[in-house]
């Protein structure tokens, strides 16, 4: 109903020129840390997104995609610190390296259903991370990996930012492509009901493993990028902390939706750094009740409450017969 | 030998802690089918409840330790009542995604509770003279603590069973896990029986953080491997099964054990590959049926 709305469909095209312009002036305004938050915002939100193509789409609650973003995040960081690669060939090697490792989790997972997934995907992301925090000699165990080097291009801050900015927006537009094909379509079908789905001849486990490899890869690549950010690579990232962190986003912002995800991310990130300016170190007991109150008041997100909200008010409109 | 020997006592330990967690968190995943991840939390509370009652309360006597070991699990137990009452009861039957999510936010609350409480320095419980001795078997000298703990467990099993399978709290439960709305009908006090279910596995949580303050140090990093590793061992023994827990918690012990021997830090990755095989072998653990 709502998406059949051309008035709709235009404030939605309005809204994302806007975006897409504020996004490209944005340097131009602000700098240093404001910039950083920005860029933060952006991987974390490309990556919740890519999450999401398993979650929101596929039906799979993957507790686990830290580690393969933590995959990313230290082949980026020992290939630019001990080899002379170019930067997109690094890149292009952590995601595919999260891809396999997404390959090989996602084949022992992805027969399994609802919790019995995500307490898996939980059980090798922390494998994940737990062979990054022991193996001293090549991730520097706890101490993880500083000072990596940027290549010449990319040491000025805006340069930096735009480079993030088009490959996250690239990749999300792939993303987005992907969804709306028909693998995307049947992938959803898998989700709303498998059985149905098996029926008709749709292999759904092979569709719910490409779609997990497709989102590891991503989520590889978002790791990496983090890298170029922070220029270090620590086993914090790795952990179930951030698998937590981004799947809250995907909720916060509403799974059921395309960008849903990055608004979940703006937000988690903007609370963080404001809680964490107010009051040091008590952003856990901020974020615990967050989870909390989301889980208990609005499990369908921000941007589901909104449209919720939205198709009640144009049906009472519709109703009454005035017209919106 | 002996080491070996040292080893088996060592993993039966290790085992013994592991199932009295994984007991809990098998029946109210079982029963109340709840996906806790703050089970591993309570546990960890109860680590700290412990230390706080043997050294504050009882200011660190003889016989401390041992008044914690009563108090903990019962405080534990009734904490549990509160949890389950104003929080839990909100989400029973909601999806999986919202139980995981509220559960997981009190992973978050309960570590800046230990850190507001406890502060930021690993705790040690003072060892008990009472039972802290060692013992030789066969030439191999073993503290009497290990055995005392694998014998607690070995009770608790005992004591389960019994509950589960003869006591009428443990027929409703499983009636409860099989049909709630044939037992409501029925006149069955659901509520009840998940308040008593999420309670019962909160004191076994307390049993198993009281005895485990003896066997190692308390601090603020434990509660994510003793959750996951408690939900390895409830998916490769099989959902609400005690006997699948108790079986888990042995191979999971003992590969640790050995695996430790073997590969040194990576005897983790050991246990990794028992979950997987078995999942492969039986995608619904040792014990599991495929219903749920």
């Amino acid at each position: 109903m709502l998406r059949d709305d051309k008035s709709v469909n235009r404030t939605k095209a309005a809204l994302g020129t806007a975006l897409a312009l504020a996004l490209l002036l944005t340097p131009l305004l602000i700098d240093g840390y404001w910039l950083h938050l920005l860029m933060e915002i952006i991987i974390l939100g490309f990556f919740a997104i890519s999450l999401n193509l398993v979650m929101g789409y596929g039906g799979m609650i993957s507790f686990g995609h830290a580690g393969f973003y933590g995959i990313g995040l230290y082949i980026t960081a020992g290939l630019l610190k001990h080899s002379g690669l170019p930067l997109p060939l690094i890149l292009l090697t952590a995601s595919l390296c999260g891809a396999l490792c997404g390959l090989i989790v996602g084949y022992l997972c992805v027969r399994l259903r609802a919790f019995y997934f995500a307490i898996l995907t939980l059980a090798f992301g922390q494998l994940i991370w737990a062979v990054i925090f022991k193996w001293y000699k090549v991730t520097g165990g706890e101490d993880g990996i500083i000072g990596v080097p940027l290549p010449e291009f990319l040491s000025n801050e805006t340069t930096l930012y735009f480079f993030i900015l088009a490959i996250c927006a690239f990749c999300i537009g792939i993303i987005y492509w992907i969804v709306n094909t028909s693998f995307g379509q049947v992938l959803a079908a898998t989700r709303e009901n498998s059985e149905r789905t098996e029926c008709i001849g749709v292999n759904c486990n092979r569709h719910r493993l490409v779609a997990f490899v497709i989102s590891t890869f991503f989520a590889g690549l978002a790791g990496g990028l983090y890298c170029l950010l922070s220029r270090s690579a620590f086993p914090d990232l790795v952990e179930w902390g951030k698998s937590g962190e981004v799947l809250l986003s995907c909720v916060l912002g509403g799974m059921y939706s395309f960008f849903g995800p990055f608004v979940g991310a703006a937000l988690m990130i903007m609370l963080e750094s404001l809680v964490t300016s107010f009051f040091t170190d008590r952003w856990p007991l901020v974020l615990g009740t967050i989870f909390v109150v989301v889980a208990l008041a609005v499990p369908q997100g921000i941007t589901g409450y909104i449209q919720e909200k939205l198709q009640r008010r144009l049906a009472t409109l519709k109703q009454t017969g005035a017209t919106p | 030998m002996e080491t070996i020997f040292l080893i088996l006592v060592g993993g039966m330990t290790k085992a013994s802690i592991y199932f009295l967690v994984a007991a809990g968190l098998t029946l109210v995943f079982g029963v109340g089918k709840v996906i806790n991840f703050a089970h591993g939390s309570l546990y960890v509370l109860a680590m700290y409840v412990t230390y706080s009652i043997s050294t504050g309360l009882f200011g660190g006597g003889p016989y401390s330790f041992w008044y914690a070991l009563v108090l903990t699990p019962i405080l534990l137990g009734a904490f549990g009542c509160i949890i389950e009452r104003f929080l839990l009861r909100r989400i029973y039957g909601k999806e999986h995604l919202v139980q995981l999510l509220l559960t997981y936010g009190l992973v978050y609350i309960f570590q800046d509770i230990y850190r507001l409480g406890w502060g930021v320095m690993p705790k040690i419980v003072p060892h008990t003279t009472f039972m802290g001795g060692s013992m030789s078997i066969m030439n191999v000298t073993i503290p009497q603590f290990n055995l005392f703990v694998i014998f607690c467990s070995a009770a608790v099993f005992l004591a389960l069973s019994l509950v589960v399978s003869k006591t009428s709290f443990g027929r409703f439960s499983r009636a409860v896990a099989f049909d709630e709305g044939m037992c409501e009908l029925l006149g069955v006090n659901t509520q009840a029986v998940y308040t008593g279910i999420f309670a019962l596995g909160c004191f076994l949580a307390g049993i198993g953080g009281a005895l485990a303050t003896q066997l190692g140090v308390v601090h603020l990093g434990m509660s994510a491997h003793i959750t996951i590793l408690a939900f390895i061992l409830v998916i490769v023994g099989g959902v609400g099964s005690i006997n699948g827990a108790a079986v888990a918690a042995i191979l999971v012990g003992m590969t640790e054990s050995f695996g430790a021997l073997f590969l040194s830090e990576f005897g983790l990755v050991l246990i990794y590959l028992v979950m997987v095989t078995v999942l492969l072998w039986r995608p619904f653990g040792l014990f599991g049926k495929p219903a749920f």
